[in-house]
C-alpha cells in the first residue's frame, strides 16, 4: 500500500464509488501529478459492487452492463493511469483549512492535499427514521443493506418478505429475493405512485408478478424476536394509516426502501454548507462548494437514480479539483438557481452565468404536458415529469447565459401545467 | 449448558438490580451465579431507561409524574422509604462507583421552564413540593427569568417566560454500560454470568432448591428474584407471589450527535401527574427526549412503538427546542416501568412470604438511582438469615472500560494500533467503533449483536447497523466460531440471517423430486 506524503497530495478523493473514480480520472486527465483516492472499503467500486444487475451504462458507455462490470471499466483506468489508492482506510475527520485525517491498520494520518473531492455516497433512510408502529424484532433491513448480504456476502435474511417503499432498491431487491426463492408478499408504498424507475417497475414487479400496492404502508410490525408478521394499511392524504383498512400478512422479513441521505458528516466537519432539500452540500456549476478547494460529486450531492449521471456530474468536480490544485482560478458562483412552482431542487444551486452548465432538477409532483422554464433563457416542454425521474437541462454560455443580462441575481425555475 | 452447578446464590435477571447486587456480593467469599434470560445483559426495563441519576429538582418532577399512581391520601414523598434514601445516596454515591469501573457519565444542570399560566402554575407546585420535601430541596434551584434562562439555553423556544435552575444534581450514564461494567467487575471477582439461561422453574428439594435454566439446573442455597417486570412470575415459581404490577409507558426518542450542541442542560417543562416531557444530552452525546402521557399496558414485554406517541413526542420536543425535528430522530422506543402493586411508593425488598430462601425484589422508577444502596442492603437481609458472609481479602473494585477509539487522540488511537491493527480497522462509520473493539467485547462475553452494541456502540448511530450490521454479523461468527445464520440479535429466537443463498431454491428443488 502507498502511504502519500503530506505535502505533495494535489486532488485527495474521498470515496471509491462510481462518482469518486470518476473525478480521480477527470482530475488526473488535467496532468496533475499526484491524484490519490481513499475508500474505507477493501475493494474499488462503492456500491456498484452489489448491483449485480444490469442497466448500468446505457448512456454513458451506449451498453447494458451490471455494476462491477461498470466499475470494472473505471477501475482499469485508475490503474494504467497510476493514481494512488488507499484502501481499507476510513477517513475520519476533514478541517475547514482541508486537513484530512484518515486510519487504517498502519495507524492514524493527517495529510494536506490542495484540493478535495467529496464522493462518500449515501446512507439508507431507516425503520427509526420514519416511525413505523409495533415490536423492533431481528428481520427489518434497508434494502441496500439486504442487497449486501445477498450479492455480496452470500446470505439471505429470511423466506417471507414484504417490501416497504418502491424505490429502486426495493424494487430490484424485490425481483433479486424472488430468484433466490423468496415469497415477496408485496411492495407497498406509501404515496400514490411507484418511488423509482418505470423500467424497473416493469423489469421488477411486473414480470415477476409481484403485488405492489400503492397509498398503503405498514403501519405494526408483528412479532417480539423475529418479525412474524405486518400489518398493512392504506393511508389518508397526509400519509396516516386509515383505520379498519388493516390487513395482517405474515412473513419473516421486513425490508425498507425509504429513501437515501446524502452522508455529509465529514462535509459539515470541514464546513461545507448543506442544501436542506438535496442534503448534500451546496454546490457552483464547478461542483465547488462554499469551502475553498472543497468539491463534491455524486450521490453526496443528490441522490442520483442512474450511475451515469453520478459520473458525469462527478467529472465535473474531477476537472476543476485539478484547476484549482493547478491554481487556476475559479469563477465565483454569482446567480442562484431558484427552485420555484412544482421544482424540488436543482444542481448546481449556484452558477457564474459565464460556463455551459448542466442542470439536475427533480420535481416535487408527477404532472403531464408541462412547460419548465428556466427564467426567460429556456423553456421546455415535457410530456411527463415524475419526482423519480431527473431533469437533465443542457444550458449552453452561447446559446442561453449570454443573454442573461448584467447584474441578474438569480434565475427562477418554474414548471407549469400547459395551458395555465 | 452448564450442567448441575452449586452455588450459595443465585441471582436471577441481569438488569440494573442483579448485576449490582453481584457486584456487591463479589467482595465475599461466595458462590454466586447470575442467570439472565437474554444473549445480552441490560436487555429489560434497565435498557429502555432515560439514564439519569438525580435529586433535587428532577426528583420533585419524577415524584409529581408518578403521583398518578398513589391512592388518595398517600403522600407524594416518603423520606423514610427505600427509594428516596437509596436514590438520594446514590445520587452521591454513583459517581465513585463511576470512576472505578471506568464508566463514561456526564454532570448536568437541570432548567424547568414554563411557556404559559398553566405551566406557571406548574413550576409553583415543584416550589410547593421543594417545601414539603425540606430545605435541601428548597436549596437545590433558584428562580431564573427570561433573561437568564436564554443565557443558559439559548436555543429555547422563545416562548419561556420563567423557570428553575439547579445547576448540580443530574449525573448521566448509559444504563446498559452501567449493568455490563457491574457485571464485569463481578465476573473479575469470581461471580459466574450465564446468559441465554431462562428460568423455568424453582424446586424447593430439602433445605436448598434447584434452579432449572434453560442451561442446566443449579443447586443454591438462597435465590435473589432479579427478574424486573417479571419478579411476579419467578416468585410464583418459589411458591407464591404476593404482588402484581401496574405497567406504565414512555416513548423515548434519541436524537442525532449533530444536535447535540443545541443544549447545555436538561430542559424540561413541569410535569404534571403522568404526564413526562423532556430533552437532555446524554453521556456520549446523543439527546434523549420524551414528550406525552404515561401509556398503560398489560405486562412487561409490551413495548411496541406506536406511531402518533413518537409523532407527538417529538412534536413536543420540537416545542421546547424549535431546532430539533422529527427528523433528527435516529431511534426511538417504548419503555414499561413495572410498579409492584404491593409498595405504595417504594421498592419492594423482602424475603417472599412464601419461602424464606427467596428475597424478591422489585425496582421502580427510579431504579437505577438506587441500584447501589438495594445491593448493601441485600448483604445485610442475606447476614440476618443467617448466611455467613467473609470479605474477600483480594476483591479487586477496579475495571477497564474497553478503550473507546472515538474519543481517543490520534497518539492513543495510535499506540492501540500498534500493539493490534485491529483498532485501525473501523466497523461502525457513525460511531467509529473498530474492530479491536467489537472483538474485545465479545472476549468479555458479548455472544449477541446486542451485547455488542451495548459495549462498543456499533449500530447505535443514525445510519443504525445499514454499514455495520453485516460487518459485526462477520466478526461475531468468526470469533465465536458459530456460523452465520446463528448469530441473533438479543435472544435466541433473534437470528439474523437465518439462511445461506441458495438454501431456499435447493429446498424448493428437492421438493420437485
Ligand atoms: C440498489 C441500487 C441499484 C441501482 N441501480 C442502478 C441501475 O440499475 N442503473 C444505474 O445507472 N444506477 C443505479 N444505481 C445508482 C448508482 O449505483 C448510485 O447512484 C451510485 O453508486 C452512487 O455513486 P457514488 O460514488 O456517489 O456513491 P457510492 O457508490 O456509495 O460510493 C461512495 C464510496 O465512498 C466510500 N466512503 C464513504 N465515506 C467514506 C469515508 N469516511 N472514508 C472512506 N471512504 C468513504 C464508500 O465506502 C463508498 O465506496 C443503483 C443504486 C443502488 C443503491
Ligand atoms: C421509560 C423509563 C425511564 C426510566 N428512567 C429512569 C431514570 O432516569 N433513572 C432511573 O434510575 N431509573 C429509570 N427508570 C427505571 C429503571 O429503568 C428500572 O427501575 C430499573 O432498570 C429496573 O431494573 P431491574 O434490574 O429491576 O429490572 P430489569 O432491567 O427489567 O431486569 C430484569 C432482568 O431479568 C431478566 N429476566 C426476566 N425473567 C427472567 C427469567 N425467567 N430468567 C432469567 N432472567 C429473567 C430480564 O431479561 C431482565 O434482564 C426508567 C424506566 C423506564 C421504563
Amino acid at each position: 500500500m502507498m502511504i502519500p506524503k503530506n505535502d505533495n497530495i494535489d486532488v485527495l478523493i474521498i470515496g471509491a464509488g462510481p462518482a469518486g473514480l470518476a473525478a480521480a480520472i477527470r482530475a488526473k486527465e488535467e496532468g496533475v501529478p499526484n491524484v490519490t483516492i481513499i475508500e474505507r472499503d477493501k475493494i474499488l467500486g462503492g456500491l456498484l459492487h452489489q448491483c449485480i444487475h444490469n442497466g448500468f451504462g446505457l448512456w454513458y458507455f451506449g451498453e447494458d452492463m451490471t455494476g462491477p462490470e461498470y466499475a470494472k471499466k473505471f477501475i482499469n483506468r485508475i490503474k494504467e493511469m497510476g493514481i494512488n489508492v488507499l484502501l481499507d482506510s476510513m477517513v475520519l475527520n476533514i478541517t475547514p483549512d482541508k486537513k484530512v485525517t484518515f486510519c487504517n491498520e498502519n495507524g492514524v494520518q493527517t495529510i494536506n492535499p490542495k484540493a478535495i473531492i467529496l464522493a462518500m455516497g449515501c446512507r439508507e433512510r431507516t425503520r427509526e427514521s420514519i416511525m413505523v408502529s409495533g415490536n423492533r424484532p431481528a428481520g427489518v433491513f434497508t434494502a441496500g443493506t439486504a442487497q449486501r448480504f445477498v450479492n455480496v456476502e452470500g446470505y439471505i435474511p429470511g423466506k417471507e418478505v414484504v417490501i416497504l417503499g418502491s424505490g429502486d432498491i426495493g424494487m430490484i431487491m424485490a425481483r433479486r429475493l424472488t430468484l433466490e426463492g423468496l415469497n415477496v408478499k408485496a411492495v407497498v408504498e406509501v404515496l400514490p405512485y411507484i418511488g423509482g424507475l418505470i423500467r424497473n417497475e416493469v423489469q421488477c414487479l411486473h414480470d415477476f408478478n409481484i403485488d405492489i400496492l400503492l397509498k398503503h404502508t405498514v403501519s405494526w410490525i408483528h412479532g417480539r424476536e423475529r418479525v412474524e408478521g405486518v400489518t398493512i394499511s392504506e393511508v389518508d392524504d397526509r400519509m396516516m394509516p386509515i383505520a379498519g383498512t388493516e390487513k395482517r400478512v405474515d412473513c419473516d422479513t421486513l425490508i425498507l426502501s425509504v429513501g437515501l441521505i446524502p452522508e455529509n458528516e465529514l462535509s459539515t466537519m470541514a464546513g461545507v454548507k448543506l442544501d436542506p432539500i438535496t442534503g448534500g452540500p451546496i454546490v457552483n456549476e464547478f461542483r465547488m462548494t462554499n469551502a475553498n478547494g472543497i468539491f463534491a460529486g455524486g450521490n453526496v450531492v443528490q441522490v442520483h437514480d442512474l450511475v451515469d449521471n453520478v459520473s458525469w456530474e462527478s467529472e465535473i468536480a474531477g476537472f476543476n479539483a485539478a484547476r484549482y490544485a493547478k491554481g487556476e482560478e475559479l469563477d465565483e458562483g454569482v446567480i442562484k438557481l431558484i427552485p420555484g412552482e412544482n421544482i424540488r431542487y436543482v444542481v448546481p444551486q449556484m452558477i457564474s452565468g459565464k460556463e455551459d452548465v448542466t442542470l439536475y432538477m427533480r420535481v416535487q409532483e408527477p404532472k403531464e404536458t408541462v412547460r419548465v422554464n428556466v427564467g426567460d433563457i429556456l423553456k421546455k416542454t415535457e410530456r411527463v415529469v415524475k419526482p423519480s425521474s431527473m431533469l437533465t437541462y443542457d444550458i449552453s454560455y452561447e446559446k442561453h447565459l449570454s443573454k442573461v443580462p448584467k447584474g441578474i441575481k438569480e434565475i427562477v425555475i418554474n414548471c407549469e401545467e400547459k395551458g395555465k | 449448558m452448564v450442567n448441575n452447578r452449586e452455588a450459595d446464590i443465585v441471582i436471577i435477571g441481569g438488569g440494573i438490580a442483579g448485576t449490582a447486587i453481584a457486584r456487591e456480593l463479589s467482595k465475599y467469599n461466595l458462590k454466586t451465579i447470575l442467570v439472565e434470560k437474554n444473549y445480552a445483559l441490560a436487555n429489560g426495563q434497565t435498557k429502555t431507561a432515560t439514564a439519569s441519576i438525580y435529586a433535587g429538582l428532577v426528583m420533585i418532577g419524577s415524584l409529581i409524574a408518578k403521583s398518578i399512581l398513589l391512592k388518595p391520601g398517600e403522600p407524594l414523598y416518603n423520606p423514610d422509604g427505600f427509594k428516596m434514601r437509596w436514590c438520594e445516596e446514590g445520587f452521591r454515591e454513583w459517581p465513585k462507583v463511576f470512576d472505578e469501573l471506568d464508566i463514561k457519565y456526564i454532570r448536568l444542570p437541570v432548567l424547568v421552564f414554563a411557556r404559559n399560566e398553566e405551566e406557571l402554575k406548574g413550576l409553583d407546585y415543584y416550589e410547593k413540593v421543594a417545601q414539603e420535601m425540606g430545605e435541601e430541596y428548597v436549596n437545590s434551584y433558584r428562580i431564573v427569568n427570561k433573561d437568564e434562562i436564554f443565557e443558559i439555553e439559548p436555543n429555547l423556544t422563545k416562548n419561556a417566560i420563567k423557570g428553575l435552575y439547579d445547576d448540580r444534581h443530574l449525573v448521566d450514564a448509559f444504563p446498559p454500560e452501567i449493568a455490563i461494567a457491574l457485571a464485569e467487575n463481578a465476573k473479575d471477582n469470581d461471580v459466574e454470568v450465564i446468559l441465554d439461561a431462562e428460568v423455568k422453574n424453582i424446586i424447593k428439594e430439602n433445605a436448598h432448591h434447584i434452579v432449572e435454566t434453560k442451561q442446566g439446573n443449579i443447586k443454591t442455597n438462597f435465590i435473589i428474584n432479579c427478574a424486573g417486570g417479571y419478579a411476579d412470575r419467578i416468585a410464583q415459581m418459589g411458591g407464591g407471589s404476593d404482588f402484581k404490577f401496574n405497567y406504565k409507558t414512555s416513548t423515548l426518542m434519541i436524537y442525532d450527535k449533530n444536535k447535540r450542541n443545541l443544549i447545555n442542560s436538561m430542559v424540561r417543562t413541569p410535569c404534571q401527574p403522568g404526564f413526562l416531557e423532556f430533552v437532555k444530552p446524554t453521556a456520549h452525546g446523543n439527546l434523549i427526549g420524551t414528550s406525552g402521557r404515561y401509556g398503560t399496558v398489560e405486562g412487561a414485554e409490551d413495548t411496541e412503538i406506536i406511531l402518533e406517541d413518537g409523532i407527538q413526542g417529538a412534536n413536543g420536543v420540537s416545542n421546547i427546542i424549535p431546532g430539533i425535528t422529527r427528523k433528527d430522530v435516529i431511534n426511538l422506543w417504548r419503555g414499561v416501568r413495572a410498579f409492584g402493586t404491593k409498595e405504595p411508593d417504594d421498592y419492594l425488598v423482602e424475603f417472599s412470604p412464601f419461602n424464606e430462601k427467596i428475597i424478591n425484589i422489585v425496582l421502580r422508577a427510579p431504579g437505577i438511582a438506587g441500584a447501589l444502596g438495594l445491593s448493601r442492603h441485600v448483604v445485610e437481609m442475606l447476614t440476618e438469615a443467617g448466611l455467613k458472609l467473609e470479605k474477600k481479602s483480594n476483591f479487586n473494585p477496579k475495571r477497564r472500560a474497553i478503550p473507546d477509539f472515538s474519543e481517543l487522540s490520534d497518539e492513543e488511537r495510535n499506540e492501540l494500533i500498534k500493539k493490534d491493527p485491529r483498532y485501525g480497522h473501523v466497523i461502525c462509520r457513525c460511531e467509529t467503533v473498530t474492530e479491536g473493539e467489537i472483538v474485545e467485547a465479545i472476549r468479555r462475553g458479548a455472544i449477541s449483536e446486542q451485547g455488542i452494541k451495548f459495549r462498543t456502540r456499533a449500530g447505535m448511530g443514525r445510519c443504525k447497523r445499514g454499514f455495520c450490521g453485516p460487518r459485526v454479523i462477520e466478526i461475531l461468527a468468526r470469533e465465536l466460531n458459530i456460523p452465520i445464520t446463528e448469530v441473533v440479535k438479543r435472544s435466541y429466537n433473534s437470528v439474523l440471517i437465518p439462511y445461506k443463498a441458495k438454501e431456499l431454491l435447493l429446498e424448493k428443488e428437492e421438493a420437485l423430486i
